[in-house]
């Protein structure tokens, strides 16, 4: 089923929050990567969290303590390997049980709590990989709070994703270029020929206004309704972002009745 | 979004300066203009650092600024000597009616980036714009206008306790906090070590009586959160920060750029000499290695043969091997802008391994590859090809560094501090 971008804010669970703490628990593995947590919270998908020496048997437990109540709407895994797992969150008194999955084979996971939860600490119960007695590993765990209703009820023109890796480019006595070029930021621009909800329009004006940054999903969770799997619109993308340019809200030719053209120029940021 | 202030305290007579007076919509174009500080006088020699400085330019044309005597003028007694200082807020996130959001929200205080002296010598104004320029001079400027008083020193004075007698007048600690205890000598012998009298600080200014202990001492001084401090070239005993670059994975991205990476050699003298005499101390080590890197000194206040070889061989040690120096670039916040001279820091800058040939990064696994001969290659077996790297440089997080300048532009809230691998 298609589904609109998604906005979410700063996911408590990012490397940029320094109240944010993951205890491991495995009692068979012979290093429980304590070393690597910040692997499942750096933004990138090329490092991982992983275990060595554990089985299935270990029910391998990874607690988030997020020090401050928050309000956790959704939870993500990306590029992981775990078949059997559990979330629950620590309501004050007692583990109450979030989501329990069974046989999973994907390597992307994505839950949507109902109405979110207030918490102070989320567990993740690994009973089993997906490939039986693999050590576990996780390369991104999010756990987010949507920005105002956290969805688009409309779909904007997605204009110029770019994958933007290129610094600075020198031209040589030949005339070939010498490119110098960095880990890359993501850009990608929104445009609405005319915005005509007003949800959408509180959504946009709090990515505007607010003045901090947030986190985008543009597959919305639904990486099929696009016809190929590209970089930027696979569900595993999700980019920290913020506007690169100033608000502006004129009515369309200024008919105070009319739509709303909008176009957002997102960059991704590192704060 | 960051709030940069500029501050003044006129002088209300000789030593006394008023409250500091807020003139931040005085300055022209939100030019507050760069501050700089530097333990070591230049890019390519060692010694003593200059005075810092910094330039601004205020809006005159209701004659707040002219010289005392104007109808107007802020300045009742004189302008030269009046403090300036510039502030810095970090107010990212500002309270909305009142309440900010906890966790998020850095309700830190107004930090005082920079505290100087006004100087009155080049004070330009431009009638056309109604303009004012000056000068701003760091508090180590006060020292150049005191003539030494030597009363009190005597040879069997040690460096810290001349030093700390040089420095003790009215006229600076009523700008800076001298301490005793702040003033540690990299070498801290007694002036009758190296010197048969005191006579080396006759007529001399306290900056110029300063500097000449500073030589014969091994020392560097400079001012931070209006203290002085004299000490070797020591930095802190704690990693004070960390910072990751882009490819960093246990760090989030806080080195805007890395210029003018330098291996060292441009602050490396492995040929230490006294100027006429036959003295000299050398690293035969380093002078194989990188050439004979000569520095010849005449430090004045040096008279005794044995503590110039002392003094030779302590330059010669700090100096004889290169250290990498650098220029790191990041955005300002409260935690960054707390850093100081001499701090120590570590920089996460990993390359980024790029696979060649079937697209897998090899890993060196014991008794599943070998080493192979050129001359009998043999391609069917499993063999070791290191990858490529994207970027052309890459910084161990165990090396350590310390800061010896730091320059802060309000311009676009980046700070640059040079480091020296230590």
């Amino acid at each position: 089923m298609s589904e609109k971008i998604r906005v979410y804010e700063v996911p408590v669970s990012d490397i940029s929050n320094p109240n944010f703490y993951v205890t491991i628990t495995d009692a068979i593995a012979t290093d429980k990567g304590d070393d690597i947590i910040n692997f499942m919270r750096n933004r990138d998908l090329q490092s991982s969290w992983m275990t060595t020496g554990s089985t299935d048997a270990a029910n391998t437990e990874i607690l988030c303590d997020v020090s401050d109540s928050s309000q956790i709407d959704d939870i993500f895994l990306s590029y992981h390997n775990l078949g059997d797992f559990k979330f629950e969150y620590w309501s004050g008194s007692a583990w109450v049980l979030i989501d329990n999955v069974t046989s999973n084979t994907e390597d992307f996971y994505h839950y949507e709590i109902v109405g979110g939860v207030i918490t102070t600490q989320i567990k993740l119960t690994i009973y089993g990989t997906i490939v039986a007695d693999e050590d576990k590993r996780i390369a991104r765990l999010i756990l987010a709070k949507k920005l105002e209703s956290g969805q688009f009820e409309s779909w904007p023109i997605i204009e110029k994703p770019t994958q933007g890796t290129i610094r600075k480019s020198s031209v040589m006595l030949s005339g070939k270029y010498f490119l110098s070029e960095g880990i890359g930021a993501f850009l990608v621009t929104l445009k609405w020929k005319g915005v005509i909800g007003q949800n959408d329009i509180d959504l946009i004006e709090r990515m505007f206004l607010w003045r901090k940054p947030f986190m985008i999903w543009l597959s919305g969770g639904d990486q099929t309704q696009f016809r190929f799997k590209l970089t930027g619109y696979r569900n595993e993308d999700m980019y920290i972002m913020k506007p690169r340019k100033d608000y502006i809200n004129a009515y369309y030719k200024g008919l105070y009745r009319a739509m709303v053209p909008q176009t957002i120029d997102l960059v991704e940021v590192v704060e | 979004m960051s709030i940069w202030k500029a501050y003044i305290a006129p002088l209300q007579a000789e030593n006394e300066h008023g409250d500091f007076i807020e003139i931040t919509q005085f300055v022209v174009n939100k030019n507050i203009g760069a501050v700089n500080r530097m333990t070591e006088n230049n890019e390519y020699d060692v010694g003593i650092a200059p005075n810092d400085s910094m330039g601004i330019k205020l809006s005159n044309d209701n004659g707040d600024f002219s010289e005392p005597g104007s109808v107007n003028s802020i300045f009742p007694y004189k302008r030269a000597g009046s403090k300036f200082k510039i502030t810095y807020l970090f107010d990212k996130y500002p309270p909305i009616c009142g309440f900010a959001v906890a966790g998020i929200s850095a309700l830190g205080p107004e930090i005082e980036i920079y505290e100087g002296i006004l100087n009155d010598q080049d004070a330009e104004q431009d009638i056309e714009t109604d303009t004012i320029s000056f000068t701003i001079l760091g508090y180590s400027a006060a020292l150049d206008g005191l003539e030494t008083v030597t009363t009190g020193i005597s040879t069997s004075d040690t460096v810290q306790s001349a030093l700390f007698k040089l420095m003790n007048r009215i006229e600076f600690t009523n700008l800076v906090l001298v301490d005793n205890a702040n003033i540690n000598p990299g070498v801290n012998p007694t002036i009758s070590t190296f010197n048969g009298a005191t006579t080396f600080l006759d007529d001399t200014t306290v900056k110029e009586a300063v500097t000449r202990l500073l030589e014969a001492s091994g020392s560097i001084l400079y001012i931070e959160n209006n203290t002085v401090y004299v000490s070797a070239r020591t930095p802190s005993s704690a990693v004070e920060y960390e910072f990751f670059g882009q490819a960093a994975k246990l760090g989030l991205e806080n080195i805007q750029d890395i210029k003018d990476y330098k291996i060292g050699t441009n602050r490396t003298f492995n040929l230490w000499k006294w100027e006429d005499t036959t003295l000299t101390s050398r690293s035969a080590t380093s002078i194989g290695t990188y050439g004979a890197l000569k520095k010849t000194v005449n430090y004045s206040a040096v008279t005794q043969a044995t503590y110039r070889q002392t003094l030779l061989d302590y330059y010669k040690t700090e100096f004889s091997e290169p250290k990498i120096e650098l220029d790191l670039y990041t955005p300002i916040d409260y935690e960054r802008i707390g850093l100081q001279l001499m701090d120590k820091v570590t920089i996460d800058y990993p390359n980024v391994p790029i696979a060649i040939g079937d697209g897998s990064l090899p890993v060196w696994n014991t008794g599943s590859m070998v080493w192979q001969e050129e001359s009998t290659f043999d391609p069917n077996k499993n063999f070791f090809s290191w990858p490529d790297g994207l970027f052309n440089i890459s910084i161990d997080p165990n090396t350590e560094w310390k800061i010896i300048g730091i320059k802060i532009d309000s311009k676009d809230d980046i700070m640059n501090l040079k480091l020296r691998e230590i």
